[in-house]
């Protein structure tokens, strides 16, 4: 970056009488001092901003500073990294002039798309994003894709051992990666330090009777749910007592996603919603009981795919009623909803625990941006124009990147850098 | 009204009504810090500023005297620039060197409403301009060599279409 240092002369020009006697020394904009070139500054648009400083060098460093880019990139979208949650899967802190104009990228969807993986078979494929690794589960394999740049595919770490039974869910923990399968067991993995293998830890065989769809945890206790109705609480690690469940809750039907709170202490299970009982419960994690805080509308919440706590009282879900839902706590209520553009299902849901919500959705590899601050969606983007039938199954965003699962590729696009072609199909599709 | 007597950096002495002169915060605190009284004959001294000017600074502020205080700035919006009275547009019809004159007497007076129309005004000239056109417009010389320019210009394209 450039840097010419020529701020300094300012300081001196303030101290001039402000009216000048000779008038061949008349002020101009570029001697005027900084700050009061930065509270005119401030009145223009960020585009003028850029424009400005490509004037002279002292435009230049000013436009430079944060100053003037602090305001403007206050709430942005997808960039805002003020929740530590968030940081924690981002891979790289940005500075606020670039925080506007990568936020400005994901409006105008302006990025760069690049399949990271493909495989033949279709598959109902997770991810999972920490800062440095993007995992991935599909049939019975379980990849971890490391965060370098440039990306390569090649250089991930995968399961050695033969995996019996296909990969519901999984989730990554500090210490080791939980997986929920096919087969109705739960199974534990090291997580690779520093070569290639994600080696066989133990399994809790038989931990459900079906397939285990749902799967979250805390420092002390995994949970897991199932499609025979069920969510188990199981102890620490390293306890002889594990393969034995702390409790057992009946649900009566299918269980689709569940999420434990920011407090760990309540666990939200959303169910499919096919017979006439609510469809989303919370339990606390003491009690094991049904803590009946929220109030559900049954005929408007239809079986729940996924959920975010977006804070330890508000919840998001997404399903098949098309909407992604707010439930406040406090109230119990679903204290807004914001319907899909295309009224396909949504299958999945991820969150910068502040405003921004990405959804994948049912039809054509299609992800949603939203501004929980307005009631519009913002943007969309094709993940996959090769193959439009596909779902998105599962997504997850940084600031710079979103990733998304479909049934054959697990796809990146990126909107760090400059120059892209814009894909701004929310432009586009509304004059069809 | 009571008076009060402002004298400008080239000696010269204007007499303003007090609480005209007070929409100047730095004036405002002047008279409150120092304690003085509305009959007193003292003369308060503005170094910083010419009469042309102060001259101009008077006359704005004895049009906006009855205006309500001008609102909190919304921290989350961009700064609206198309809101400029017709009054104002007037007034400020000067040379740049008057403007940035305005502007800087504005700021050492502390006239928030003054400083705001005057800012958005050079905001306006910029708006929407190449930065050949700004230099052009403002007689700035363009001191990036060749290669400096070009790689400030790789750095921007991003924004370049809109």
């Amino acid at each position: 970056m450039l840097k010419f240092n020529s701020c300094c002369c300012a300081s001196s020009v303030s101290h001039h009488v402000i009216g000048l006697t000779n008038m061949t020394d008349v002020w101009r904009l570029d001697t005027l001092p900084s700050d009061v070139l930065i509270l005119i500054f401030d009145y223009c648009h960020a585009f003028d901003l850029v424009r400005l400083s490509e004037v002279c060098k002292r435009f230049y460093d000013i436009i430079r500073e944060e100053t003037l880019w602090i305001k403007k990139s206050k709430q942005p979208i997808a960039t805002n990294q003020t929740s530590r949650k968030f940081r924690e899967r981002c891979n790289s802190l940005l500075c606020l002039r670039t925080k506007w104009h990568v936020s400005n990228n994901w409006q105008y969807g302006k990025y760069e798309r690049k399949i990271i993986f493909s495989q033949n078979i279709k598959l109902i494929p997770k991810i999972q994003l920490t800062k440095d690794v993007l995992w991935w589960s599909g049939g019975n394999q379980l990849y971890g894709f490391r965060r370098t740049e440039p990306f390569q595919a090649n250089n991930r770490m995968f399961i050695d051992d033969y995996v019996r039974s296909d990969i519901c869910k999984f989730v990554i923990r500090n210490d080791c990666i939980v997986t929920g399968h096919r087969d109705g067991s739960l199974q534990f993995w090291t997580k690779p330090e520093c070569n290639q293998n994600i080696n066989f830890y133990f399994s809790i065989d038989g931990a459900h009777s079906r397939n285990v769809n749902a799967l979250d945890e805390t420092c002390s206790t995994i949970v897991s749910g199932s499609n025979d109705g069920t969510v188990k609480v199981w102890g620490p690690l390293g306890q002889g007592m594990l393969n034995v469940p702390l409790a057992t809750i009946n649900i009566t039907e299918w269980v689709c996603s569940l999420s434990i709170d920011p407090t760990s202490k309540n666990v939200a299970v959303g169910s499919a919603g096919e017979i006439d009982t609510p469809h989303l419960h919370i339990f606390d994690l003491e009690y094991y009981k049904d803590s009946d805080i929220l109030k559900p509308d049954k005929t408007r919440c239809a079986g729940t795919l996924d959920m975010v706590w977006n804070s330890p009282q508000i919840l998001l879900t997404c399903g098949y009623d098309t909407c992604i839902r707010k439930w406040d706590l406090r109230t119990g209520t679903c204290v807004y909803s914001w319907p899909d553009p295309t009224d396909a299902t949504v299958y999945c849901l991820s969150s910068d625990y502040q405003h921004t919500m990405i959804t994948g959705t049912k039809f054509n590899c299609k992800a949603v941006l939203w501004d929980q601050r307005q009631k519009n969606y913002i943007q969309f983007y094709f993940m996959n124009l090769r193959r439009m039938s596909s779902p998105i199954y599962s997504l997850s965003f940084d600031s710079t990147h979103l990733y998304g699962a479909t049934d054959q590729h697990l796809v990146e696009l990126n909107f760090s850098g400059y120059s892209y072609k814009e894909s701004n199909y929310k432009e586009i599709l509304k004059y069809e | 009204m009571p008076n009060i007597k402002l004298q400008s950096s080239d000696g010269e002495v204007f007499e303003v009504d007090v609480d005209i002169a007070k929409c100047s915060v730095t004036i405002k605190t002047m008279l409150e810090d120092l304690g003085m009284d509305e009959d007193e004959e003292e003369v308060v001294p503005l170094p910083n500023v010419n009469s042309a000017i102060l001259r101009k600074v008077i006359q704005w502020a004895t049009y906006h005297k009855d205006d309500p205080p001008p609102p909190e700035d919304d921290e989350n919006k961009d700064k609206r620039t198309d809101d400029i009275s017709s009054w104002d547009a007037d007034f400020l019809k000067v040379d740049q060197g008057t403007l940035y004159e305005l502007i800087l007497a504005a700021n050492y007076l502390d006239i928030k409403g003054l400083l705001e129309v005057t800012c958005k005004t050079v905001a306006n000239m910029i708006k929407g301009k190449t930065p050949e056109e700004v230099r052009k417009t403002f007689n700035i010389k363009n001191d990036f060599s060749p290669s400096e320019e070009e790689q400030v210009r790789k750095e921007n394209e991003w924004c370049e279409e809109k």
